[in-house]
């Protein structure tokens, strides 16, 4: 079984100072590869995590991620 | 050509066409995609934090050391004294007055924002119990602090130190006794 390759991207640019990431890996809104090689009908955990600098002002950050798998 | 070489022909022909579509099946597969999304949300509150920290000045008279400098939680020890003898520690402001005697410190406090658009903070105090008659804590030396929060400061810039003087004004006719309080500090955001 050919494995895949995942890569996430979010659907708008945020607010200055504030990163979206998986797994330490910074994303745009452009995909960005995660894993070269994954193996299908395996549960794969990723960790999506926001960096918000101290001088952003309060809010709701809403953001749409979407996840590409590729066939290799 | 006969039936046989006829046959032969169109096995290999059929062998042949089959390996194309495996191989045809297979290349068409690499490359394929499949997405999914994931809709998330995160709020962004506002906040202050209070540390305590010891003057740079620490170790002189009217300067003490905390304990658990730089938290939000410290303690400051300001000896043994009587009216008579004074304090037994050298970094203890003493002095009479009146038939009172004061003990006092100094120790600065800092405030800080974060994803705040808080322009400056008012900063309180208050005693977590009431002290014995004829006893007063006091927060730079004119304000008397009760169990009622006091304002000290309105309006100090975060991030900078401002140094404030905690003392203890005890008439001579109190009993010998342990003074101990708890003063707690409250910064709000203008």
């Amino acid at each position: 079984m050919p494995p895949e390759v995942p890569s996430p991207a979010i659907s708008t640019a945020p607010p200055a100072n504030v990163t979206w990431l998986v797994n330490n890996v910074a994303l745009s809104t452009a995909f960005t590869p995660l894993d070269a090689a994954d193996n299908y009908s395996q549960a794969i955990t990723k960790t999506l995590q926001v960096q918000v600098k101290n001088n952003v002002p309060a809010q709701v950050l809403a953001e749409t991620v979407t996840f590409l798998a590729t066939a290799n | 050509m006969n039936d046989s070489s006829t046959q032969k022909v169109r096995v290999q022909w059929l062998r042949c066409t089959c390996v194309c579509c495996i191989l045809f099946s297979a290349s068409w597969c690499q490359g394929q995609i499949g997405t999914a999304k994931v809709t998330v949300s995160a709020n962004v509150q506002s906040s202050i934090g209070l540390v305590f920290l010891n003057n740079a000045a620490v170790g002189t008279n009217g300067f003490c050391p905390l304990t658990n400098a730089g938290t939000n939680n410290v303690g400051l020890d300001l000896g043994q004294a009587s009216f008579t003898t004074g304090d037994s520690l050298a970094c203890v402001q003493f002095f009479q007055f009146f038939g009172f005697y004061v003990v006092d410190s100094a120790f600065d406090v800092v405030v800080t924002k974060a994803n705040s658009t808080s322009a400056n903070y008012q900063l309180a105090a208050s005693l977590a119990t009431a002290p014995p008659t004829n006893v007063f804590w006091t927060i730079n030396t004119f304000t008397v602090l009760s169990t009622t929060a006091t304002t000290i400061q309105n309006n100090n810039n975060y991030g900078q130190r401002v140094t404030e003087t905690l003392g203890v004004v005890v008439n001579q006719t109190v009993p010998a006794q342990t003074l101990f309080e708890t003063i707690n500090f409250l910064a709000t955001a203008n």
